[in-house]
């Protein structure tokens, strides 16, 4: 459904996006991962027509984005970080106000805004003014505009950030639903656990290159144990397990602990390093 | 269809934030009320005014006696004659008189001398206003001449009945030139100042746009309208329309204001004798370029609160530079140039040339030109900077 091929692109001289080749699919859960300023906003902008790139190319259901950006944009919904809605507007009215912009107009916007309400249930707060919302009502409302086109590919970025836990589940949920309508979402989250609740395949994105990419179980699965001891813990390759293990007896410490596989979050500390990129 | 959600959405958000479109409407008014009031004998003529003095007499001739005889031909000047010197300047310094008249000991004796100096004291409080003084200081020269010029006449022999029967302001009369030949007032405070503070609250708007703009910047709105393929004119248009109507609406309670609250309060009732089309026309061309201005300030500005100082501040220089609150004529040839510079200055011509000269809809074309060319201009910048950034 979507495919990108070697894109690039520099603010002036920092290099945002390096050389990004991906491929991702209908009905599935695309996670993109990374730290900050790594790299992801830049490429769901270009994705969405945002921003221009300098090489490379995005293909969308095979048209190519810079000569059919009108119809990837008709097929494509953009649900920012940002709550980006009117505040002093209610539910209804923000919702009838993205309808109109997008083309909508007599019983199709009516019965589409009924829709999104329902799918969001945002029902009861429907006319109330969006700056008096919960954390979590003003997420829902912002999701619920990002749906009013029916879209094919959607992309999600960071959905989840400030709300209480039952929202939380409520958005998780709906997302996974989404996917069952043959759509792409497009997922990012700083929340791993999310991400290995939500996506199918995942790729982590640092310094604008992508450092991982692939099937979120593969990756997980790779043949990795982490053994605890008194003293540390230690993540090594299963082929080493066994030398591991004799050289930790010889040295006296107790082991404590083997699992098998990646804790994703982890996995994402080792490929992207623990320094803080603020 | 987009630009009619488009506008309802922008008419919402205004009318939900009462205290600020409550703002563009208060604050015009009370300048308007205040102003006329407290400027409403700037622009009268003192004709028309009654101005109270005292006389000292202190001459016990008959020349000075024929003076003050000739003064109590001037209705408008009454004045009471008073014995303590001391005890008038004390009252003309507390504000009792306008001014104290010392007539001198030797005024009967030096009066046709060609040397005579210093025979009339006038003393007045420092608060005078300068207008007031010299209108005042040219009526008493006007009875002196007068008197001086009936002696040297008397003593011709070819004597001519009509020069004895004019006096030198007899001579002259002043004309205000209007469309309206019946008309010959001279401008009230009111007239003067409801176009001025119309003009100041009208670019205004600045602070509602900006902010409201920098909000739908900041929170991803515009990104989210740009990914869902919605043209940018619709976005201009929806911004434009409901703040030229807010502007149009500003012009007409201000205009009321002006004719029906300043009178209740004592000032003068602001005349309706214009040209209402070509107030529309100069009316129109002043929104679009505040709004212009506004989109531009709102690309420039980094926060609100940024955008809510920046817009305020410049609006108060453009309305200083501009002659809003300083009227451009009592300004040094300089700052009179430097007024070209501020869009409020042209406004101001224009809604002047309506309101206080009475013309029509041709004679404010020019300065309606020069403000769309404004606007035309900030908003080409502001476009092109948004599109860059």
């Amino acid at each position: 459904m979507i495919e990108i091929s070697n894109l690039s692109k520099c603010y002036g001289e920092y290099k945002a996006l390096k050389d990004i080749s991906l491929s991702m699919q209908r009905g599935s859960i695309y996670g993109l991962l990374g730290p900050n300023g790594a790299g992801k906003t830049t490429l769901i902008s270009s994705l969405v027509g945002l921003h221009t790139f300098d090489s490379g190319t995005i293909r969308v259901e095979g048209q190519n984005i810079k000569e059919h950006l009108a119809y990837i944009q008709s097929i494509s919904s953009l649900i920012p970080q940002e709550l980006a809605f009117y505040p002093t507007l209610t539910a209804a009215e923000n919702l009838e106000y993205f309808a109109g912009m997008l083309g909508l107009k007599g019983g199709a916007l009516k019965s589409r805004i009924d829709e999104v309400i329902y799918l969001t249930q945002l029902s009861d707060a429907y006319s109330k003014e969006a700056q008096t919302y919960s954390g979590g009502l003003k997420r829902r409302l912002n999701i619920a505009i990002g749906l009013l086109s029916d879209p094919k590919i959607i992309y999600l970025d960071e959905p989840t950030v400030g709300i209480d836990p039952q929202s939380r589940n409520f958005i998780l949920e709906s997302i996974k639903k989404m996917k069952d309508d043959n759509r792409l979402i497009v997922y990012t989250s700083h929340y791993m656990n999310e991400v290995e609740f939500l996506c199918d395949k995942i790729a982590i994105i640092d310094h604008g290159k992508i450092i991982q990419e692939g099937n979120l179980n593969t990756i997980l699965a790779k043949a990795k144990a982490t053994v605890k001891t008194s003293h540390e813990v230690l993540e090594v390759d299963i082929e080493l397990l066994s030398d591991t293990l004799a050289r930790l007896t010889k040295d006296g410490q107790k082991v404590e602990s083997i699992e098998y596989g990646h804790n994703l979050e982890n996995y994402f500390l080792k490929m992207t390093d623990k320094k803080l990129r603020d | 269809m987009k630009l009619f959600y488009a506008l309802k959405k922008e008419f919402i958000i205004l009318f939900r934030n009462k205290s600020a479109v409550l703002s563009l409407f208060l604050m015009p008014a009370i300048f308007i009320l205040i102003m006329s009031l407290a400027q409403k004998d700037i622009y009268k003529e003192y004709t028309h005014a009654n101005i109270t003095y005292v006389i000292i007499n202190q001459d016990k001739g008959e020349k000075s006696l024929t003076f003050i005889d000739a003064l109590k031909t001037y209705e408008n000047l009454t004045f009471t004659i008073k014995n303590d010197l001391d005890e008038a300047q004390k009252s003309t310094k507390e504000g009792k008189y306008k001014f104290t008249l010392r007539i001198s000991p030797d005024f009967s004796e030096q009066f046709y001398k060609i040397t005579a100096k210093n025979l009339i004291d006038i003393y007045m409080s420092p608060a005078t206003k300068a207008p007031v003084k010299l209108y005042f200081q040219s009526k008493m020269i006007e009875k002196i001449m007068t008197l001086k010029m009936k002696k040297m006449l008397d003593s011709m022999t070819m004597y001519d009945e009509r020069v004895k029967a004019s006096s030198p302001t007899d001579m002259l009369h002043t004309h205000y030139l209007y469309d309206n030949d019946n008309k010959s007032d001279i401008p009230t405070a009111t007239q003067q100042n409801v176009p001025a503070w119309i003009v100041f609250s009208m670019f205004f708007v600045i602070i509602p746009i900006s902010t409201l703009f920098i909000i739908e910047r900041d929170d991803g709105t515009l990104a989210r309208l740009k990914t869902m393929n919605s043209p940018k004119s619709i976005f201009v248009i929806s911004k434009i329309i409901p703040y030229m109507l807010i502007n149009q609406l500003q012009l007409y309670s201000m205009i009321l204001v002006g004719y029906f609250i300043v009178p209740l309060l004592g000032g003068d009732r602001l005349s309706l004798d214009i040209n209402f089309a070509a107030l529309f026309v100069i009316s129109l061309a002043i929104s679009f370029a505040a709004i212009g201005f506004a989109l531009f300030l709102s690309t420039l500005m980094k926060s609100i609160e940024q955008a809510s100082v920046v817009g305020a501040l410049s609006a108060v220089i453009m309305g200083a530079v501009g002659g809003i609150m300083i009227p451009k004529l009592v300004m040094p040839p300089l700052m009179q140039e430097m007024t070209l510079l501020s869009p409020m200055s042209w406004a101001l011509e224009g809604m002047l040339d309506v309101f206080v000269r009475e013309l029509g809809v041709v004679d404010v074309l020019y300065e309606a030109s020069v403000l769309v060319i404004f606007a035309i201009i900030t908003l080409a910048i502001a476009i092109h900077y948004y599109k860059r950034k």
